[in-house]
């Protein structure tokens, strides 16, 4: 007799689908996907010994049987202890690496957890092989995204089609039916259009690098050093610049004045691509108030400004050239090494606001602006040895003519503007950096610390005192007087002596001289972060200005709200969960046993049972698997399989689990159990 | 898809299965054939309905059979009253019909000047409600009491009826002109809802010919008294539920009832329906222990037809047998 079953289309084909899939292996199509992606890895950040290691474990997932079972802990222990290996091999590579943006060591050790990952899903065997995969493909695409975050553009742009081509065909395999009726012509629009989306995907990264970057810092709550910011010790002539600056907010300025160079550090001895001296071999002393804030000035031409300090690792005051007076609004201790044209630097944490007077007079030498010594005068025209000699007749050819220093260094200027253009890379290939610059034909263009760097060093090959300053270009008004500088305004100028006038600014990089080539506005949502950042200051502002007494009231009543919440939240649940969750009545010990026994064997196979589906229908369609070739259950062993069900079922629901029917189920699955895995 | 719960259990534990169960002896289940045998000769190619049938008759269950025009409803329950040697009435529920005509009534006898009370047509073992769906919901709600009850209380007296009572509706759902939906409390009285469906070419031809020369139907023999079928009801109830199995139909019915899209879900009459249901599943398998897949596969049959879906559903295309089998898909079976 036969009576009806459940068979509901979206079910069936649901199922269809897992039984396809219920092979336990990886189809090669995601594994060749995650092998392009742990090339990439080793093609972009260098050798590392992991990569090659996962490479050849996903290769020896085809060849041994040797499975992690879905349904025990061991791959969660397997994975710990896979990122435990992986942040302790990673521990000593250094942070900032120049093939990536943000912090490299952070994207190697997020990307090689990816692979991990990937590795794992590759081992691993599970009831639901579907979803393996798809954490498979998941986890090699994030993997080839970490990857690609990198200047290195050398092998992704050949890696990266690879990748988006097995990618394509996994996906295709993983959803076959989507295009097996598809026709030729169908099947090459398929294959053009994905390489057309790994195409536009790999513009799209390239052209946000920025933003993704970012994105990434955020959600890894990584901050970057002001080694890694432009805002370095001792700033080198590297490939890019502002690219790693993000669009954090360093500096906020109310009722802004004077020049919107914002000095941090100036710098006067250049070798081999790097300025000096460094950060730390100063000499400081003490900055008094007096000093810093002195009563000698003529306070009718000096107009003040705040300037919030909202963020940024440096220990700098950013100032303008012109600057009179500088005070922290809270005093906190301030030194400086004026004998370098600063810095100025404090102790204390951001956020801090100080307040800057600035004279009117664009020529004014203020605090900055140390007269010119004699024995400084030669430091500041000290040029690099062994330093090419058509830089001194370029810089003679550009200023001939020009008699007076302020000529030469408007000649200089005029000079790198008129011929070069501006760009956020430049790749100055090998030897010495700036004079590749200088004398590349066609010219190349470059970014700040090249022009920077290339004026100070024709104007000294002239004999104008020069130096090399760094710091930031404030530019973005953000509501009636106030001015934001993020961290991407980093910028690098250069000041030269005249005679008779003092220190003067040099800027002499195309395009306004802004290292933010992209003047978009910020976007909306950063907008609102912003604000809300804001609201959560002035509320902790509000919170410090309250007695202990009105804390505890707050807290108090913030906790008992919450507890009554939580409490009746806990009740609901409690009573929704009451009937949904409960467990069934077990079996007895005994039978419990042999069940997990008899499941197990069938999950060691990748037949393992769904959770919903009785035993004997899972077993027919086994059965009517054996035909296809697919992973076949052999005959005996389904026939052993079925003998159990029906005495186990009769043993567990019909109470009839006496000691000799114990004794066959225990043989049944013992036989069971010595069935070998066929061989794939 | 189906699946053959015959399935050959080991010789041992046949023999002990028969041993330990009286109620369940190959008696009963020669008798369950017998009756089987007798309804497949009326309709052809239907084992599937019949066998759901049947369960609802060991199980006590009131049965309403709802297909299009035409494929044999009325003949199946016609076959079936047939078939056990009880007695049959039927309804024809017609939209002038009201309440008394079903229950019954008091007439005034002139000779003594007395009332006597002339029992209406429920009084039976089986009562076919023909066409249940055309007549008011007033008259409809006349066999509330005594589907739920076995009883009928009239004129403030209450009347019980003689067991076997068993109801056997048909209505007709592609309809709509000139019908009245049935009332929740009327449906949720219904055991199982059974749909036939048409029959494949192969046996529709032989009803073509079987019916050449007169009604099959005519030439049906009881095979059941009905003090055989109270004594097979009595075995039904016999058949072992394990705990957890009763908290597998639990379940279900707990998914039902936190189900969002839906207006009404299955109420403790339905999880009793299903329970007893799988007692005589089991039997009529030979088995006097309820296995989980009993009550998987008879989880739409006798639930879906209770669950009323709210309007943004009803409308969006989901049939409340979805939900069944959504919930089946959710709820792990107690293994």
């Amino acid at each position: 007799m036969t009576v009806p079953s459940i068979s509901h289309p979206n079910v069936a084909e649901t199922r269809e689908a897992l039984r396809r899939a219920d092979s336990g292996i990886m189809p090669w199509t995601v594994a060749a996907a995650g092998l392009v992606a742990l090339l990439t890895l080793t093609m972009t950040a260098g050798w590392m010994p992991l990569p090659p290691v996962f490479a050849l474990l996903i290769l020896a997932s085809y060849v041994s049987t040797a499975r992690l079972e879905g349904q025990t802990f061991h791959r969660w222990w397997v994975r710990l202890g896979l990122i435990v290996i992986i942040i302790v091999l990673n521990q000593a590579q250094p942070n900032n690496g120049d093939f990536a943006f943000g912090s490299a060591r952070a994207r190697n050790i997020l990307a090689q957890v990816y692979a991990a990952e990937f590795v794992i899903q590759c081992w691993r065997r599970s009831g639901q092989p579907v979803r393996s995969r798809l954490i498979a493909i998941v986890a090699s695409g994030l993997l080839m995204l970490s990857s690609a975050n990198t200047f290195d553009e050398r092998f992704i742009k050949y890696l990266a089609p690879l990748y988006m081509l097995f990618l394509g065909m996994a996906l295709y395999t993983h959803r076959p039916r989507l295009l097996s009726r598809m026709a030729v012509v169908g099947r090459v629009v398929f294959l053009v259009l994905t390489l057309g989306v790994g195409a536009t995907g790999y513009l799209f990264v390239d052209f946000n690098r920025g933003r993704i970057t970012e994105l990434g810092n955020r959600l890894l709550g990584e901050r970057f050093n002001f080694e890694a910011t432009g805002m370095a010790s001792n700033p080198s002539l590297g490939e890019t610049f502002g690219l790693r600056g993000g669009t954090q907010r360093v500096l906020r300025i109310t009722g802004f004045v004077g020049d919107p160079h914002l000095r941090g550090m100036a710098f006067d001895r250049y070798e081999q691509g790097r300025w000096y001296p460094s950060f730390a071999d100063r000499r400081y002393r003490p900055a008094t108030e007096r000093e810093l804030n002195p009563s000698n000035v003529a306070r009718a031409t000096i107009t003040e400004m705040t300037i919030e300090k909202m963020g940024g690792d440096t220990p700098l005051l950013f100032a303008p050239l012109q600057t009179a007076t500088l005070a922290l609004i809270e005093p906190a201790e301030m030194d400086w090494a004026p004998e370098s044209g600063g810095p100025i630097r404090t102790r204390a944490r951001p956020p801090f606001d100080y307040r800057v007077g600035v004279s009117s007079s664009e020529t004014y030498q203020g605090l900055l602006a140390n007269p010119l010594k004699a024995e400084e005068r030669t430091r500041y025209l000290q040029l690099p040895s062994r330093f090419d000699p058509r830089v001194t007749e370029l810089a003679k050819r550009i200023t001939k003519g020009a008699g007076t220093d302020a000529e030469k260094v408007e000649a200089v200027i005029g000079y790198l503007i008129g011929n070069y253009s501006y760009s956020l890379r430049f790749r100055p290939g090998r030897g010495e950096p700036l004079v590749n610059f200088l004398t590349a034909e066609p010219k190349r263009p470059a970014h700040c610390e090249y022009f920077a760097a290339a004026s100070a060093m024709l104007l000294r090959c002239v004999g104008v005192p020069t130096r090399y300053v760094t710091g930031y270009f404030a530019h973005e008004g953000d509501g009636p007087n106030i001015t934001v500088v993020r961290q991407r305004d980093a910028h690098a100028w250069s000041e030269a002596w005249i005679a008779g006038v003092g220190w003067v600014t040099v800027e002499a990089t195309p395009g306004d001289g802004r290292p933010d080539a992209d003047q978009s506005p910020p976007e909306w949502w950063r907008r609102l972060l912003e604000r809300t950042q804001d609201g959560l200051q002035i509320f902790a502002e509000f919170l410090a200005g309250l007695s202990a007494e009105q804390v505890a009231a707050i807290v108090a009543v913030i906790l008992g709200a919450g507890g009554i919440y939580g409490f009746r939240l806990y009740r609901r649940r409690k009573m929704a969960l009451a009937l949904a969750s409960f467990a069934y009545a077990p079996p007895e010990r005994r039978l419990a046993e042999l069940i997990v026994r008899f499941e197990a064997v069938f999950a060691r196979r990748g037949q393992a049972f769904p959770p919903s589906l009785p035993y004997r229908e899972h077993l027919d369609r086994l059965a009517d698997d054996a035909g296809t070739g697919k992973r076949p259950a052999t005959a005996s062993l389904l026939d052993a399989a079925r003998r159990f069900v029906a005495l186990y079922e009769a043993s567990r629901f019909g109470n009839r689990g006496d000691e000799p029917t114990i004794r066959t189920l225990q043989e049944l699955v013992e036989e069971m159990e010595r069935t070998k895995t066929p061989d794939r | 898809m189906t699946i053959t719960t015959t399935a050959p259990l080991p010789e041992r534990l046949n023999a002990r299965a028969a041993a330990s169960a009286p109620g369940l002896s190959e008696a009963f289940v020669r008798r369950v054939r017998l009756i089987e045998e007798n309804l497949g000769r009326i309709i052809k190619g239907k084992g599937e309905g019949i066998a759901m049938v049947l369960t609802a008759l060991m199980a006590g269950g009131h049965i309403l059979l709802e297909d299009v025009p035409g494929t044999g409803k009325t003949t199946l329950a016609k076959a079936l009253a047939r078939s056990i040697d009880g007695e049959f009435r039927r309804i024809q529920f017609t939209p002038d019909l009201l309440p008394a005509d079903v229950t019954g009534t008091s007439f005034y006898n002139p000779r003594d000047g007395s009332f006597t009370f002339r029992e209406g047509p429920v009084f039976t073992n089986i009562l076919l409600a023909d066409e249940i769906n055309r007549t008011s919901p007033r008259t409809q709600a006349a066999l509330l009491e005594v589907m739920s009850e076995g009883t009928v209380t009239v004129e403030g007296q209450r009347r019980d009826l003689a067991p076997p009572f068993l109801v056997v509706a048909t209505q007709n759902p592609s309809d709509y002109a000139g019908t009245y939906p049935l009332p929740e409390a009327q449906l949720d009285r219904f055991a199982v809802r059974i749909t036939l469906g048409y029959p494949d070419p192969e046996h529709e031809l032989e009803v073509l010919f079987t019916h050449n020369d007169h009604h099959p139907l005519n030439d049906l023999q009881p095979v059941l008294t009905t003090a055989d079928v109270l004594e097979l009801q009595a075995a039904v109830r016999t058949v072992r539920v394990e705990r957890a199995v009763a908290e597998y139909i639990l379940r279900i019915v707990d998914v039902t009832r936190q189900d969002g899209r839906l207006r009404l879900g299955i109420s403790p009459r339905g999880s009793l329906a299903l329970y007893r249901m799988a007692q005589a599943r089991a039997a009529m398998a030979g088995r006097d222990f309820v296995l989980p897949e009993d009550v998987r596969s008879l989880a739409v049959p006798v639930l879906a037809h209770r669950l009323q879906l709210d309007t943004k559903s009803r409308y969006g295309g989901l049939m409340p047998s979805h939900i069944i089998e959504e919930a089946l898909e959710k709820t792990p079976l107690p293994r």
